[in-house]
């Protein structure tokens, strides 16, 4: 069943999602194509209502698209008979930001993590407890914490206690929804430590939504920049990082405050405001507070165009050097 | 003299455990530090530490169970934590000014923006509504609102939360303060927005002359918009000093923890610290709070640890500093 195949582990195409909400149809994700391989990790990142949680919800199946696929391991989600959506349920996990909301306050934090065994496998008892045993060293959960409610354990003990739970039925694809945003400093560097492993020691394929660019470059592979629901520019996360070619992401890094006060940054100053998704413009998302914005930028919605194999900006100046345009200041 | 100067402060809540019996949480204890005028000095520390606890203390807001133990905030000299409410109020939002973490619940939602600007301004003096409603777009056109005229209109709702972030720094900036104290005022926002808040709060406050005392999460936000920084556990501050010093050669263990487990660290290399449980505020150790997370504690920590002069301005409580040189390279 998990026979290496040639096909991408995640194929999305044309992805979209329209909100009916009272004030009209809100657009939350517009057409967006993307491809997960075995094993990677792939970040998201972009403003707060980019559609990042939503893109990552159409992935788990919790929302069902206005349009376009998601084919996980060739098959059409949509396409699922019952049984199988059963085993995708296994195969893809999730892991969302509140760990005090994602467990239950009146079960034990063993009970939970069993949940998706008993649920979504045919193992028996035995080997449920021996799923959990191993499940548990490699979060580095004591085993002692298992007997305990949610309430008598740290924020960081429960993101854990969730992240054993999502790995346990041994899931292909993990969702990671800001997993750390909601933990202390010192907490957040051992769930992030932790996911590193985990990554290195099974090879789980990782979708990682983030707004922080230093844990983004940490855990990636790739990364995806979202802005108003479209993908603006994709990438290698060293690549990316290095030279980002469309303006967005070049505000959004020139904005990451490094911990060090003496690296000097090049700061590209936005002004202007963010369009609403429930009246999106006709031309670039980003022409409202793009610096090295034109005329034709507010006629056409520009396309996202591949530069070479690795990398796709969706920039009509994606050619120009907007590097020097983009005004940075030290 | 100092511009405001928190001297060996305590606060404790006192409550009852489940058998009736008295039980005394003592959150702050003895936090002491002091800001010049025209410095900007960021506090920082986890969640619980204290943080906005001080400044809460600092503006008279606390409220039973919180009980004031001991200590003294001056301000320009006068004792903040002396003066009777009226007095208070005279400072409040004038000489000093607040930026809290939640625009949209710190604004009154029925009323226009232009109107609150004027409101707050003949809060303190007396001027005519026309001279205050021109210095309302003034402030409006100072933090960045386009259309000012017509956007001081609005009412709370139709503004975004980058949007209304400003409009409170335009408060806050509306009776000429010689302090303006911020709680977070960027958590939430998105980073180019954030960055667009900082930029503009930082630089009028240094067209102003004024000093800034800026609480938050973010190392990074310190690093680069702060002169000073002190780091608060457990209700004290144990370690503080410029910037540069502080970060580029942490001696306190606390202090060197929370800069190892930024991300840039743990890409460089850096072992994650062991995190711990946040302290017992009911039950603190003996000697120094941090000995029960420390990794270098050792018998001695179970006394009072001193105040350690490092370098000029730069001091951590500890019996033990050892500055990690160089901690960011
Ligand atoms: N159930 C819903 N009904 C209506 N609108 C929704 C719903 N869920 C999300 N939205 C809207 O869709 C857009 C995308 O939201 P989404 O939660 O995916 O953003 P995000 O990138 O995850 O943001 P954040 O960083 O704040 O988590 C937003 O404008 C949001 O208000
Ligand atoms: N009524 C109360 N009884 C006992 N302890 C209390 C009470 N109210 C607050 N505390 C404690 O006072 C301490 C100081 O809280 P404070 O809000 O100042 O923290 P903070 O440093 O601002 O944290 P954060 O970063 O989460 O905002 C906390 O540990 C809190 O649990
Ligand atoms: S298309 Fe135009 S407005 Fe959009 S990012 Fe490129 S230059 Fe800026
Ligand atoms: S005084 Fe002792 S326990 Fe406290 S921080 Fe220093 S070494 Fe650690
Ligand atoms: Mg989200
Ligand atoms: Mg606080």
């Amino acid at each position: 069943m998990t026979e290496p195949s040639q096909a991408p582990l995640l194929e999305v195409s044309g992805l979209s999602k329209v909100f009916e909400t009272p004030a009209g149809p809100l657009k939350a994700v517009n057409a967006v194509d993307f491809i997960l391989r075995e094993g990677e990790a792939l970040g998201l990142v972009g403003e707060s209502g980019s559609g990042k949680s939503t893109i990552g919800r159409l992935v788990l199946r919790l929302l069902e698209p206005s349009a376009g696929a998601v084919r996980f391991d060739g098959t059409d989600l949509a396409a699922l008979p019952p049984e199988a959506m059963r085993r995708l349920r296994r195969d893809v996990q999730v892991v969302f930001q509140d760990p005090w909301a994602a467990l239950n306050p009146r079960l034990t934090i063993g009970y939970q993590i069993e949940e998706p065994l008993r649920l979504h496998t045919s193992l028996s008892a035995a080997e449920r407890a021996s799923r959990i045993a191993e499940i548990v060293e490699r979060t580095r959960l004591s085993a002692a914490l298992l007997a305990r409610h949610p309430a008598d354990l740290s924020g960081g003990q429960l993101q854990r206690a969730c992240i054993a739970r999502a790995l346990v039925t041994r899931p292909r694809l993990l969702v990671l929804d800001e997993p750390t945003s909601s933990l202390d400093l010192s907490v957040r560097a051992g769930i992030l430590e932790l996911l590193g492993e985990l990554k290195r020691d099974l090879g789980v394929a990782t979708i990682f939504i983030s707004h922080d660019l230093g844990t983004i470059k940490l855990i990636c592979d790739r990364v995806m920049v979202l802005y108003l629901g479209t993908v603006v520019e994709t990438g290698t996360t060293a690549e990316l990082f290095a030279a980002p070619r469309h303006p967005y992401t070049m505000a959004l890094m020139s904005a990451h405050l490094s911990p060090d006060p003496r690296q000097r940054r090049r700061r590209i100053l936005l002004r202007g405001e963010i369009p609403s998704p429930l009246n999106l413009p006709g031309g670039c998302v980003f022409a409202s507070r793009c610096p090295a914005s034109l005329e034709a930028c507010h006629a056409q919605r520009p396309p996202l165009v591949a530069l070479d194999h690795a990398r796709s900006v969706a920039c009509l100046r994606a050619g120009d050097d907007l590097a020097s345009l983009m005004g940075a200041h030290t | 003299m100092s511009l405001l100067s928190i001297e060996d402060l305590h606060v404790h809540f006192v409550g009852e455990d489940r058998l009736g019996r008295p039980v005394t949480a003592r959150a702050l204890n003895g936090v002491s530090l002091t800001l010049e005028q025209g410095e900007r000095l960021g506090l920082v520390g986890e969640t619980g530490a204290g943080k906005s606890l001080t400044v809460q203390a600092l503006m008279g807001l606390l409220r039973a169970p919180a009980r004031l133990v001991r200590g003294r905030a001056l301000f320009e000299g006068v004792d903040l934590l002396a003066l009777d409410e009226a007095k208070l109020n005279r400072l409040r939002g004038a000489a000093i000014s607040m930026v809290v973490q939640s625009p949209k619940t710190s604004l009154d939602p029925v009323r226009r923006i232009g109107d609150q600007i004027v409101r707050i301004q003949q809060a303190h003096a007396p001027v005519s509504r026309a001279q205050a409603w021109r210095r309302a777009i003034d402030l409006l056109e100072k933090v960045g609102v386009a259309d000012a005229e017509r956007r001081a209109m609005a009412y709370p709702h139709q503004f975004s939360g980058g949007m209304a972030q400003r409009v409170l720094i335009a408060m806050a900036l509306a009776n000429r303060p010689r302090l303006i104290v911020a709680d977070e005022p960027t958590t939430g926002l998105d980073a180019t927005v954030q960055a667009q808040v900082l930029d503009l709060l930082t630089s009028l406050v240094r067209e102003e002359g004024a000093s800034l005392l800026v609480i938050t999460h973010d190392i990074g936000v310190v690093a680069h918009y702060c002169d000073k920084v002190a780091v608060m556990f457990a209700g004290v501050i144990v370690e503080s000093g410029p910037v540069e010093q502080v970060f580029g050669a942490p001696a306190h263990p606390y202090t060197q923890a929370l800069l190892a487990a930024t991300p840039e660290r743990i890409e460089a290399g850096g072992k994650a610290p062991r995190a711990g449980l946040p302290p017992n505020l009911r039950a603190l150790p003996e000697g120094c709070v941090y000995s029960d997370r420390c990794p270098i504690a050792d018998a001695s920590c179970r006394t009072e640890p001193p105040q350690r002069l490092l370098a000029l301005g730069h001091q951590a409580l500890c019996h033990h500093v050892a500055p990690q040189r160089e901690a960011l390279a």
